[in-house]
């Protein structure tokens, strides 16, 4: 397939264009993002819409709570981590926290690593990092592995194959793995068991992420339905957890409103195969479980993030994917287009911020702003909205090439005159009596017999209706005698 | 990085703790014991688990006589929970000349790993259960679970039928007061729902990807007239 990781966000209107014609693509999202989308919606409506919500409600406001206090609650787990054993290093940039892990794995002569999927790890490009400090990096989440011998990027942010037939699936093991080639699901899934089987077996360091983390009690929380990060947390004899400072919250109690809300907006499962609660090192050589506990609490520009009072609630995300699969662009483009770590609406409103509003300044345009996203997502971060302010910002910083300037004054101009025009009914009539005169003289007609107008670049993509011979008032007015 | 943290949100150096939220009021719960039982039942049979009733040694060993061991994978992982004690469940299976792997007569961590590549089936007990998610709750600590749980293909667990709890709710307010009150909580919790799976072809769900592909739940209690 022609998605590979070497897109960028710069390009994303050439990525986009590519994944459009490309056919295989376009099946195996519509089979992915039509599975997820319903299963969702059964499971809310299992939950019943008014609790619900109740619980969205609850979500937003212990994330709002917690960023609003974070310097009190991450103090609060790193205290407890290390009163229970646990080592904690803040990593200000992504190179900071690369290092730290690659080096502890040599201080420990560690030269293979088994990882479990992590988007943080993918922000921070742990995999390169490791690699060329001459560590082998293992995914073993079935779909990053996928993914990893096929060297690309995650397309999805909980379904990292998303972009694959089994086809494509079939093709990679044959070719990589030096096996019989074979479409059948299930002993592909039993193929990768055993490969992966034997690295956990060798396995001595484990490197995930967090789901989420418990100031009150020092506790990761680690959500998956596979067990390879059960084995990953609990067969090496260190494991290092990787996080964003964000994905902090407060109590157990708290802990119990994001599982119920996760696993549905996620998959539709009611809960995950299994949820790990993971608190300090072990305490005696009679228990089981690593030897070694790292926590790496990575900044890589949250904190700047936290000072913009617009965009901060970016930072409740969950990391779910339910805005991903509803989202009308990207089901039809998928993730790679977006050129860097994180998808979809959250990807448009993320990626900005994190690399820049000059490298992504097309990603918050790609959104018909129909409001799917913020209407599925469990902790109701306001991303339609969020999205319109960065197209402002945009705009405002004159980031936008000067053709498209161009195009923006006219655009300007046309509004202010909308508005002028629709200042009093007065105005609003006279005006669209002068419409139904003039409209003649852009009007065409479409391939399949109905009338639109033709207004540069505006109509070339959709249709612009012409306004009726009698406006509604008119009509009403008839009718009435 | 707590300084910058405090400067980009305008809190000042020395803050009090933050004043906690008001506590979330929640659905009402199924609290009937025999209501529980059905609706854990139920929930683990709709993701994938078997149940048994259970009420004594003979019946807990008639249902793992009938499990298939076969080839690599025929010795028998068990852990030291409680209810495999009482049950002398090791006992049983050593007159079957079945090999059984425990942590215990391991001499190192390594060695453990190793014989429980080797097993087909794992037995171990749960601490809890949620009903409204068919899920089993293991608490590290008094036993040793966590990798006979995980390790071998087939996991059998025993779970007394007074530990299950209506949600998950009420056991993280339980867990809120009990273990996790204490001044050092449990260093794993692993909450269990269903066997091991997979969604990451063609979002088509493959049991057993990494985890055990089947789950058995054999719910032990005394009272013989239930069954």
């Amino acid at each position: 397939m022609s998605t590979d990781n070497t897109t960028q966000p710069e390009s994303f209107g050439e990525n986009s264009r590519r994944a459009l014609t490309n056919p295989l693509l376009q099946r195996a999202l519509t089979i992915a993002t039509v599975k997820a989308t319903s299963a969702r919606s059964v499971a809310v409506t299992h939950v019943g819409p008014a609790n619900w919500e109740q619980l969205r409600d609850r979500a937003h406001a212990i994330k709002k709570h917690t960023i609003e206090n974070l310097d009190f609650y991450l103090e609060k787990f790193a205290g407890n981590v290390e009163r229970l054993g646990g080592k904690v290093y803040w990593a200000q940039t992504a190179d900071d926290a690369c290092k730290y892990v690659a080096e502890l794995a040599q201080r420990r002569g560690v030269q293979e690593i088994v990882k479990s999927k992590s988007m943080m790890s993918e922000e921070i490009g742990l995999n390169h990092a490791l690699e060329d400090a001459g560590i082998k990096p293992i995914e073993t989440d079935l779909g990053e592995y996928i993914v990893q011998l096929a060297n690309e990027r995650p397309s999805h942010i909980n379904m990292p194959a998303i972009h694959k037939t089994r086809s494509d699936v079939a093709d990679l093991f044959a070719e990589k793995l030096g096996v019989e080639r074979t479409e059948e699901i299930a002993e592909m899934t039993a193929l990768a068991r055993r490969v992966l089987r034997a690295r956990f077996a060798e396995a001595q360091m484990g490197v995930t992420g967090v789901n989420y983390a418990i100031a009150d009690t020092g506790t990761i929380v680690l959500v998956e339905n596979e067990g390879n990060i059960r084995l990953t947390t609990s067969l090496p004899r260190i494991h290092v957890a990787i996080m964003g400072i964000e994905k902090v919250i407060p109590n157990l109690q708290d802990l119990d409103v994001f599982l119920l809300l996760l696993s549905r907006s996620a998959s539709g499962q009611k809960m995950c195969s299994y949820v790990s609660l993971l608190t300090g090192a072990r305490s005696s050589q009679d228990e089981e479980g690593p030897d070694e506990f790292h926590v790496v609490l990575v900044d890589n520009g949250r904190v700047e993030m936290l000072s913009d009072k617009q965009l901060r609630e970016s930072l409740y995300c969950i990391r779910c994917g339910a805005c991903l699969n509803v989202c009308p662009v990207y089901r039809k483009i998928g993730g790679h287009a977006y050129g860097w770590v994180y998808p979809g609406p959250i990807g448009a409103v993320l990626t900005p911020q994190m690399i820049g509003l000059d490298r992504a300044t097309s990603l918050p345009f790609a959104s018909s702003l129909c409001g799917a996203c913020g209407d599925v997502c469990p902790v109701k971060i306001k991303l339609p909205d969020m999205l319109l302010h960065l197209r402002q910002r945009i705009n405002d910083n004159g980031h936008i090439k000067t053709k498209a300037r161009k195009r923006d004054r006219l655009e300007r101009l046309s509004f202010k005159f909308w508005a002028m025009a629709m200042k009093t009914s007065r105005r609003y009539r006279y005006v669209a009596c002068f419409g139904r005169l003039v409209q003649a003289l852009i009007r065409k007609r479409n391939a399949n017999g109905s009338v639109s107008l033709r207004v540069p670049q505006w109509s070339d993509t959709r249709d612009f209706p012409p306004l009726a011979r009698r406006s509604f008032r008119e009509q009403w007015r008839d009718r009435s005698h | 990085m707590l300084a910058r943290i405090r400067a980009s949100l305008g809190n000042a150096a020395k803050h009090p703790a933050p004043a906690k939220l008001p506590p979330f009021v929640s659905q009402t719960l199924v609290t009937d014991g025999e209501k529980l039982t059905a609706e854990f039942e139920s929930e683990i049979e709709r993701v994938g688990g078997q149940v048994a009733h259970v009420h004594s040694s003979d019946q807990v060993t008639a249902y793992l006589s009938v499990l298939p061991l076969t080839g690599d994978e025929s010795s028998v992982a068990i852990s030291d929970g409680l209810l495999i004690k009482t049950l002398r469940i090791r006992e049983w299976l050593l007159t079957r000349k079945t090999r059984v792997v425990t942590w215990q007569e391991m001499p190192s961590m390594e060695a453990y790993r190793r014989e429980l590549l080797k097993c087909g089936i794992g037995v171990t007990c749960a601490d809890y259960a949620l009903a409204d998610t068919g899920t089993v709750v293991l608490l590290s600590g008094r036993e040793h679970h966590r990798l006979a749980s995980l390790l071998p293909p087939v996991h059998v667990c025993l779970l007394s039928t007074d530990n299950i709890f209506p949600r998950l709710t009420s056991l993280m307010d339980h867990l809120s007061d009990e273990a996790y009150a204490r001044e050092r909580p449990p260093h794993a919790l692993t909450c269990i729902t269903g066997p091991s799976r997979t969604a990451d072809i063609e979002q088509q769900i493959t049991t057993g990807v990494h985890g055990p592909k089947a789950l058995h739940v054999l719910l032990y209690s005394t009272e013989t007239s239930k069954a």
